[in-house]
């Protein structure tokens, strides 16, 4: 069992600890160019960027030749259906893990949102291969700890890019570790000897989610010139908008003179 | 005629839920704006050139290339030279048009329903006008569009916001990115000069 649990948790965590040692240094030091936002606070938060960079190329490189690859064999290879249905399947089984976070932020509207789903999709949706839940009037949201962490004013820490995973930040990497914890499915493969069912629906998580953007992130990096600045800034402000449940902060417009 | 007036009463509804519940002069313009760029790219004869010069001509007026290109420079903006200003806002103009125009061209953007119009705090001049687009085949999704209302002169769009992802935030943060490693704007100014030749900013390819 022990691949995921044993290499990935303890590593989260150092990279977290590192990195919160370096909060206290970088957090105060705003280049020039940070202060120029009108109050927005725009500076990039990126104090361990060389190293970033690197993971950041590695990803690339493990992407360019094996992930892009997989993903785009699985989508000409599984037919459309089944491959929904697996995403279904998939987002059922991270349920647990948002209805913790949806009660964590206090949030009951939408914590019944997402046990309703739950049931139902489990049940009339066949073991959550179809989401029959979004036709009834409960639609699918997400949220993991590090947004419940953003609600509750903790801070992002240093932005971050962890090995194959890819952005997130001090705080979203926290987050993950502890939504790996309350997520039940966890101690059952734990329990029952089976690493393989818990390493391979990530793999099959991480391809299909991938096999859905083969497009966008070709668009996106098509036009760019850093990458690599693109998608911290894209993160970061994606992860404002998922704190704040879909609503922009109207504070978060920058100011134009 | 039972069929006919089952039609009509269709229509009225679709219309009524198309009609937003809020329009200020800043969705007006919006309206205005797309209009006018598929009714003249749609116009039957007129070649590739031609289209890339009509629209060239309405992108320029729809959008704020000067504040865009100050905002998108930031502090880099102000160390700038007059000719070195010029240049990039230049490259901006073509940027929003090589990437605007297939988007009216083929209308490839699906239907827009545009939404609230609502006041940016602290800054009286601009409005948000926030729009649904339902791609064909593709899930929907917010597009807010950031109006200027100049006085005395014509509204222009600043900033297009796509589920929460600011254009000119990103482009400002990674542009910063690469003024910092390149040392200069015109370096800059050259490397997007050199993407908009291989037309890598048209989502067409």
């Amino acid at each position: 069992m022990q691949p995921v649990r044993a290499i990935s948790l303890p590593m989260l965590m150092l990279l977290a600890l590192l990195s919160l040692g370096l909060l206290g240094g970088c957090a105060a030091t705003g280049s020039d160019e940070d202060q120029d936002f009108g109050g927005y606070d725009e500076s990039t938060n990126d104090p361990l960027e060389p190293l970033n960079r690197v993971i950041f190329a590695a990803n690339e490189a493990i992407d360019l030749v094996v992930i892009r690859n997989f993903a785009g064999a699985y989508r000409f290879v599984v037919p459309e259906p089944i491959r929904n249905g697996i995403r279904n399947f998939l987002d059922n089984l991270a349920s647990p893990v948002i209805l913790a976070n949806d009660l964590f932020q206090g949030k009951g509207r939408r914590a019944e949102t997402t046990l309703s789903r739950f049931v139902l999709n489990s049940t009339v949706g066949v073991l959550g291969f179809f989401d029959v839940a979004t036709e009834y009037g409960y639609p699918r949201h997400t949220e993991d700890f590090g947004q419940t962490l953003g609600y509750h004013g903790v801070g992002e820490g240093a932005y971050l890019v962890l090995p194959i995973l890819g952005p997130s930040s001090v705080r979203d990497a926290a987050g993950l570790v502890v939504d790996t914890l309350t997520q039940p499915l966890t101690y059952v493969t734990a329990a029952n000897d089976l690493d393989e069912l818990a390493i391979g629906t990530r793999v099959v998580d991480g391809i299909d989610f991938r096999s859905r953007n083969i497009e966008t992130l070709d668009a996106l990096k098509r036009d760019s010139l850093d990458f690599y600045a693109r998608l911290r800034s894209l993160y970061r402000q994606r992860r404002e908008v998922e704190i704040n449940d879909g609503a922009v902060a109207p504070a978060a417009l920058p100011d134009i003179q | 005629m039972k069929a006919v007036w089952r039609v009509c009463s269709w229509l009225i509804l679709v219309i009524c839920l198309a009609t937003p519940a809020m329009a200020g002069p800043a969705t007006d313009f919006l309206r205005q704006m797309s209009d006018r760029a598929i009714g003249e790219l749609g116009e039957d004869g007129i070649d590739r050139k031609e289209r890339e010069r009509r629209f060239a001509a309405i992108a320029n007026e729809a959008f704020d290339t000067e504040a865009i290109a100050r905002f998108v420079l930031g502090v880099y903006w102000r160390r700038a030279s007059d000719s070195e200003r010029e240049a990039f806002r230049g490259v901006v103009e073509e940027i929003m048009t090589q990437r605007f125009l297939p988007t009216f061209e083929n209308r490839q953007v699906g239907e827009i329903t545009f939404g609230r119009e609502s006041p940016v705090a602290d800054q009286p001049d601009q409005f948000v006008v926030s729009s649904t687009v339902r791609p064909p085949g593709g899930a929907p999704y917010s597009l807010d569009w950031r109006v200027r209302l100049k006085q005395g002169g014509d509204p222009k769009v600043v900033d297009i916001v796509a589920e929460g992802v600011s254009m000119l935030i990103t482009l400002r943060q990674e542009y910063g990115s690469v003024v910092k490693q390149l040392g200069s704007v015109s370096a800059l100014t050259e490397e997007l000069r050199d993407k908009l030749a291989k037309g890598q900013f048209s989502p067409d390819r």
